[in-house]
């Protein structure tokens, strides 16, 4: 819940471990929009021969945080159902 | 209506009555309350109901306690409206589960996973210590579920009762608490006299209830009952005849 890792073909220049950005995350939830955005600094990177990984370290607000659980919960209620057939 | 309403409050314990309801089906009148008790920044979530309440009691309940200190998650009985959301709740908590050892088995047809993280209860129940006071299971089985538990707590001296005091009456603008026993009786009966077990069951409840100090019944449908309200329901419920007393007419 408190940190973030993305695939990204190239590597932005210049950004460096404790390097801070800003993360936005536009996801879907009852089919609306859900949006949320948060500071966060750079905390690893890691590259294969194709692509870089990056992890981001932040602290969502508590109202994002919750609406992120949510989100999970929901989630993972999809894949049970349809894992169980319910 | 407010959704929320503190129960009581010393400053370290705190009971919390929420009232979510499924408002697609809001003409059905079993109006539906929550309940949680946050001891010393813990919490203990009451009979949470179903999924179509899980985001919104979810947001209610995050503003009285962290949501990962939910210690807890009692279920008084197998109901939809009372275990629905339990795969939910063990997805979005780290709360262990308190229920009845007969239904166990069931949840897993709600989608719930986490076996691991269930308490089960024996038929006769269990005491939660905390400091000088204590969180008692109290036994309430084919009232009306056969496997089912009410809930005492000796601090605040509320028994969290589920679906025994239920009653079905439309939901009033302010706070849900029974004014007018005499009046009110008539929203319990059909209710009762269907759902719960018989008679003799009733007595059982009444018997163990009497001996507790209560100031508060507190019902998953309905309305509260407070001090002489207490005495005036057992007093009812004792007296009950329901279920298989009624049993010409059933068969
Ligand atoms: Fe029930
Ligand atoms: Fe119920």
């Amino acid at each position: 819940m408190d940190a973030v890792k993305l695939a990204l073909n190239a590597f932005p220049a210049g950004l460096k471990k404790d390097d801070e950005v800003v993360i936005d995350m536009v996801l879907t939830m009852d089919k609306k929009p859900l949006i949320l955005n948060t500071k966060a600094v750079m905390f690893r990177k890691s590259e294969t021969r194709y692509n870089f990984s990056v992890v981001f370290l932040f602290q969502f607000a508590p109202g994002q945080r919750n609406k992120l659980v949510q989100y999970i919960t929901q989630i993972q209620m999809s894949i049970i159902r349809e894992f169980k057939g319910l | 209506m407010d959704n929320e309403k503190i129960l009581f409050d010393n400053g370290t314990h705190k009971c919390v009555m929420f009232s979510f309801d499924d408002e697609s089906h809001e003409d059905a009148f079993l109006s539906v309350n929550q309940y949680l008790i946050v001891q010393n920044g813990h919490g203990i979530l009451i009979d949470p109901g179903s999924s179509a309440v899980f985001d919104e009691l979810y947001e209610a309940v995050s503003r009285h306690v962290e949501v990962e200190n939910i210690k807890f998650i009692f279920l008084s009985h197998q109901d939809p409206d009372v275990s629905g959301a339990i795969a939910q709740w063990s997805i979005s908590t780290l709360a262990k589960f308190i229920m009845s050892g007969l239904w166990t088995r069931f949840m897993s047809h709600y989608g719930f996973m986490s076996m691991d993280r269930v308490l089960p209860l024996g038929d006769h129940g269990a005491k939660l210590k905390f400091g000088q006071d204590s969180l008692w299971f109290v036994p309430a089985h084919f009232l009306h579920s056969p496997g089912n538990f009410s809930l005492y707590d000796s601090c605040s001296k509320i028994i969290f009762s589920g679906d025994i005091g239920a009653a079905i009456l439309n939901t009033p603008e302010y706070y849900k608490i029974v004014e007018n026993f005499e009046e009110h009786k008539k929203h319990l009966y059909g209710f009762h006299k269907r759902y719960m077990g018989s008679n003799k069951l009733c007595r059982a409840w009444v018997g163990h209830v009497e001996k507790l100090a209560v100031d508060m019944i507190a019902p998953q449908h309905g309305f509260i009952f407070e001090k002489e309200k207490v005495k005036e329901f057992l007093a009812w419920f004792k007296e009950l005849q329901c279920g298989s007393d009624y049993i010409q007419e059933l068969y």
